[in-house]
């Protein structure tokens, strides 16, 4: 871990927030929320010019698994867009880059991934409603479990900065007493402030900035 | 000998098949109206300016319709494009009156974005033979497949307040519509209706294309404008901060007439519940005879308060520009202006509303609202009475526009490049246009872009044998849903609890309220109860409140034609003595120009720079009266420059007339002769950088993505996979920025910003005053120009700190809050 990373304690384990959007657990479990490959696909589908970010995305997950040396990576839901993402092109590179990461790649599945039956077998990712592993339970939607505690995205949250002459929104991890929410990780995707009782962290372009308390 | 010739030219042409409908009505056509219909006959284009309420619409038309009659063909044979809705209607149903009386073929329509359905239905058919409509819906039409036969007979077009299109999107999109029609027809006349302009030719041009002639007909009366300025007794009774200065307003009172009917103009929505607010308690009698009037308020509530003006159930409306133009009240008694108007033509349309009538003296009472505005005011009736008015520019090559352009033309019969690219150089705004910029929209439309050349999906548009068409139904019809180039920030429409709407209120405030604060609002105060979904629910609340919402882009700044003579003013006032000028306003003005020049020198002539140091710090003051965005612009430029040399940050507060550079620290031995402080090289660098141009940027962006089809915006109805297309423009404009940063969007936004949201050539001017004109005077106290500046810190918006200290900053400030 580096400077620039945020290391909080939660029931008792160390998890470190990461400016590429991701959170590492000390036991080898890195967590990547809402990545949504193939969005500027579908956009460009229906005709608006928006470039592809997926290459950079995919650069910096592969940046985040191997500084932290995760044997695992989870990831939190709306891993594809919509069903117009699945080009063939974008398979290619999907399959292209996951013969380049050594680690395992387990996908909770949120609401955009209903578009698929099942993820192309060559990607190598196992796809389930939730994953526990005691004290933590990850899973897509930001809802609380009993006797753990969740790790989720869905929510994109961001949160806002401001005074009188200035203001500022920054994609955050927001981290309640039962729930944590994590920044969505695709390039291309907005986010909505986050209201409730939770301490945010937020991502300030390379380092992970506390901003607020409940 | 004139009668002599008019009843020549009326026993002719237009006149005459127009005859019975004139007397009919008791009309002598005027000159002008002759003038028009003989050049219309002789198959000139030409552009009118003649002020409303002087026939301008059948000066317009006639001929036209005459030359129809002459000449039967099926199919729309004359287009008249209208940028108001509300005025739509009424020529309408004047056009159907004239024809009606020569012919009971001839129909008139109406299509616009609030045409019912089954009319709709019925003009896809078959369009009407005259058709009224907006810049929008003749685009709209442009984007017809059938779009080459549907004009193929139209032998007119009429552009009607051409002045207001002519320099904005609207304008550049009607330009190239009308090159299109040419293309269609390439026998077609062109005819627009203009307020005088000082461009005059520049504006014409635009009209009828490059390369083809055009009559100039002007009114020859022009109407006196008679500017009253309502003075205080003396200006130390005068608000220095001149924020919202309600003091005249006793004196307003006095000289309003409780029984005339009377506009009163404020600048800001926000300074029009002001003092609608403040004139209806100091005038219970009157408090449900006055009316506020804006853009944001409900069309309904506008055109219900338009009646009752007429019907003098309402004698006073307090109203923004939204009352500028159009809508014909007849005549209404009496204008006052609060504030400066800030430009002169602004003014003297102002002065035109009232007494609406042929060779009548327009009247306006200006009330100040702070002492330089005074000198401001003085500057704006010596240029009215000079016939000094700002021109209007076209603006120049807006690749968005463009590149909605294109998908339009695919759409509309589909285009071949080299054809294209000849047709849109034929409009003023693009007759620069060089092959390969045209080419670069033209893959940006294509393939996205040169990022995107990569991806085979995208097909926005596609080649088949030489022509581009749009193939995908999905993609034709987003675009028709996208068509035009007005923007409208996100805004909330505001409703009482049990369902009468107000009007909207942009989202942003509302951010900044929660439920149970009270706020003004169209003349009323209101309670926030909720906001759900795009709605404020609210109710009437008995309390005060002084909370007014802004409005964005309310407020504007000085014009230049008012700076230039702003600064005249000064130059000969430096040379007299005020106390015994024959004008009151400068008299009243004495003690301030004296205090001025004794304490410091009257700028104007000189580039004045004022160095205070106080107990906070050091301040240096600039009077280069070069408008506020120039000055906002101007004052991050040179805290930028100054904060590379040296270890030290500015503040930054700008106005009107000035700026005032603030540093906690003690810089007063800071040399302004350091080196390239003023200097114009890497000006748009260094302006970009300083602003952070990448948050004026981005803000900007949000009206090119939408115009160039980046982001969708307003589906009526529900549009299945919305969602899943919608991307902020802020994020596409990060990713472009990313990836893509030679984009021909993105210099568009850049451009923008600098032309119109910094107005880069006004700061470039007062550099140049500054490099060779400059004088420093040490101040023991602010001056009279420098005072405002110091009272109303405004705080820079415009930041050049590093995200670090943004944050830092704003956290320290959240500590304190809570």
């Amino acid at each position: 871990m580096d400077e620039n990373d945020l290391t909080i304690q939660i029931r008792g384990e160390s998890v470190t927030l990461m400016p590429e959007h991701t959170a590492f657990w000390h036991a080898g479990v890195l967590m990547a929320a809402d990545l949504h490959w193939g969005k500027a696909q579908s956009l460009q589908a229906s005709g608006v010019a928006s470039p592809c970010t997926l290459d950079r995305d995919l650069a910096r997950l592969s940046r985040a698994i191997q500084r932290t040396g995760s044997h695992t990576a989870v990831l939190l839901g709306d891993l594809i867009h919509s069903a117009d993402s699945m080009t063939p092109d974008l398979h290619e590179r999907i399959c292209a880059w996951r013969r380049t990461i050594d680690c395992d790649l387990v996908l909770t599945s949120g609401n955009h991934d209903r578009h698929f039956a099942s993820i192309p077998t060559e990607w190598r990712i196992r796809a389930l409603p939730e994953l526990w592993s005691v004290p933590f339970a990850f899973r897509h939607m930001p809802e609380p479990l009993p006797d753990v505690f969740v790790w989720s995205g869905h929510l994109h949250p961001v949160c806002v900065l401001k005074d009188r002459r200035d203001r500022l929104r920054l994609p955050c991890f927001a981290v309640g007493e039962t729930v944590g929410i994590l920044p969505s990780f695709g390039s291309l995707t907005g986010g909505f402030p986050v209201k409730g009782p939770y301490r945010t962290y937020a991502v300030a372009q390379d380092r992970i900035v506390e901003t607020g308390e409940p | 000998m004139r009668a002599e010739q008019d009843r020549t030219a009326w026993a002719t042409g237009a006149a005459q098949r127009f005859g019975a409908f004139f007397e009919e009505r008791g009309w002598e056509p005027y000159p002008e109206q002759l003038e028009a219909w003989e050049t219309q006959a002789s198959g000139e284009s030409g552009l009118l300016c003649i002020p409303t309420g002087f026939g301008k619409t059948y000066a317009a038309t006639l001929g036209l319709l005459h030359r129809i009659a002459l000449e039967p063909a099926t199919g729309l044979r004359l287009v008249y494009v209208t940028p108001l809705r509300a005025l739509a209607r009424d020529i309408t149903l004047a056009l159907g009156a004239a024809t009606a009386s020569i012919s009971d073929d001839i129909e008139v329509g109406l299509q616009t974005g609030d045409t019912d359905s089954k009319t709709k239905a019925r003009y896809r058919r078959r369009l009407p033979q005259v058709l009224v409509t907006t810049p929008e819906s003749l685009t709209l039409l442009c984007a017809r497949g059938d779009a080459p036969r549907l004009f193929s007979n139209c032998a007119a077009v009429v552009v009607d307040e051409w002045h207001e299109l002519l320099s904005t999107k609207r304008g550049t999109q009607t330009e190239l519509a009308l090159a299109r029609l040419r293309t269609f027809n390439p026998a077609l006349l062109t005819w627009g209706l203009s307020a005088t302009l000082a461009n005059t030719m520049e504006a014409g041009e635009a009209l009828v294309g490059s390369g083809t002639d055009f009559r100039v007909i002007r009114s020859p009366h022009r109407r006196p404008v008679d500017v009253r300025l309502l003075l205080p007794q003396s200006v130390d009774a005068f608000p220095w901060a001149g924020h919202l200065g309600l003091r005249l307003l006793p004196k307003l009172l006095e000289d309003l007439d409780r029984n005339a009917s009377t506009l009163i103009f404020a600048n800001t929505r926000s300074q029009v519940e002001r003092w609608h607010g403040a004139l209806a308690e100091r005038a219970p009698d009157m408090a449900d005879r006055i009316a506020v009037h804006h853009g944001s308020i409900d069309r309904e509530e506008r055109t219900r308060i338009e009646a009752a003006l007429k019907d003098g159930s309402i004698r006073w409306v307090v109203c923004t520009s939204s009352l500028d133009l159009g809508v014909d009240f007849g005549p209404v008694d009496r204008v006052v202006q609060i504030g400066s108007p800030r430009g002169v033509a602004r003014l003297a349309q102002r002065a035109g509303r009232s007494r609406h009538r042929r060779g009548e003296v327009a009247e306006v009472l200006c009330v100040p609202t702070n002492a330089i505005e005074i000198l401001e005011l003085v500057a704006t009736r010596r240029a009215l009475a000079q016939g000094c008015l700002e021109p209007r520019s076209p603006l120049i090559a807006p690749a968005d526009v463009l590149a909605q352009h294109m998908v339009t033309c695919a759409l509309g019969g589909g285009f071949q490049p080299t054809t294209l690219f000849d047709e849109v150089r034929t409009t003023k705004a693009y007759r620069s246009l060089a092959r390969e910029d045209f080419d670069e929209v033209l893959r940006f439309v294509r393939d996205g872009g040169t990022a995107l050349a990569a991806y085979p999906k995208y097909k926005k548009i596609v080649e088949r044998e030489g022509r581009y068409v749009v193939e995908d139904r999905r993609i034709a019809r987003l675009h028709r849903l996208s068509i035009g180039t007005i923007s409208s920030d996100a805004s909330l429409s505001v409703r009482f609890m049990r369902g009468k709407r107000l009007g909207t209120i942009e989202e942003s405030f509302f951010g900044r309220i929660k439920p149970g604060d009270r706020f003004v609002y169209a003349g009323r105060v209101l309670e926030l109860v909720r906001v759900r979904h795009s709605e404020a629910i609210v109710r009437l609340a008995s309390a005060k409140s002084n909370v007014t919402p802004r409005w964005q882009g309310g407020r504007m700044a000085m014009s230049e034609t008012v700076s230039e003579l702003l600064r005249n003013t000064l130059v000969e006032l430096g040379a007299r003595s005020p106390q015994d000028d024959t004008d009151e306003a400068i008299r009243v003005l004495a003690p301030i120009l004296d205090q001025q020049a004794s304490r410091s020198r009257l700028p104007g002539s000189v580039a004045l720079v004022e160095r205070w140091r106080s107990k906070h710090g050091t301040h240096f003051f600039f009077s280069p009266f070069a408008g506020r965005l120039a000055h906002e612009g101007l004052g991050a430029l040179l805290s930028y420059r100054l904060s590379q040399q040296m270890h030290a940050t500015f503040t930054v507060s700008s106005n009107d007339y000035g700026l005032e550079l603030f540093s906690t620290e003690d810089v007063r031995m800071v040399s302004l002769n350091s080196a390239g402080l003023f200097d114009a090289d890497d000006l748009d660098r260094d302006l970009l950088s300083a602003v952070n141009g990448a948050d004026l940027g981005r803000r900007q962006f949000r009206d090119v993505a939408r115009v160039c089809g980046l982001v969708f915006q307003g589906y009526p109805g529900s549009f299945k996979s919305a969602g899943q297309i919608q991307m902020s423009a802020g994020l596409i404009y990060d990713v472009l920025s990313d990836y893509e940063p030679a984009s021909p969007m993105l210099r568009q936004a850049h451009d923008e910003v600098l032309q119109h949201k910094l107005e880069r050539g006004r700061i470039e001017r007062a550099l140049r005053m500054y490099r060779t004109e400059r004088i420093e005077i040490d101040v023991d106290y602010p001056s009279p120009f420098g005072f405002p500046l110091y009272v109303r810190r405004v705080g820079a918006r415009l930041s050049n700190e590093s995200l670090a200290t943004r944050i830092e900053r704003m956290k320290a400030s959240w500590t304190k809050t809570t």
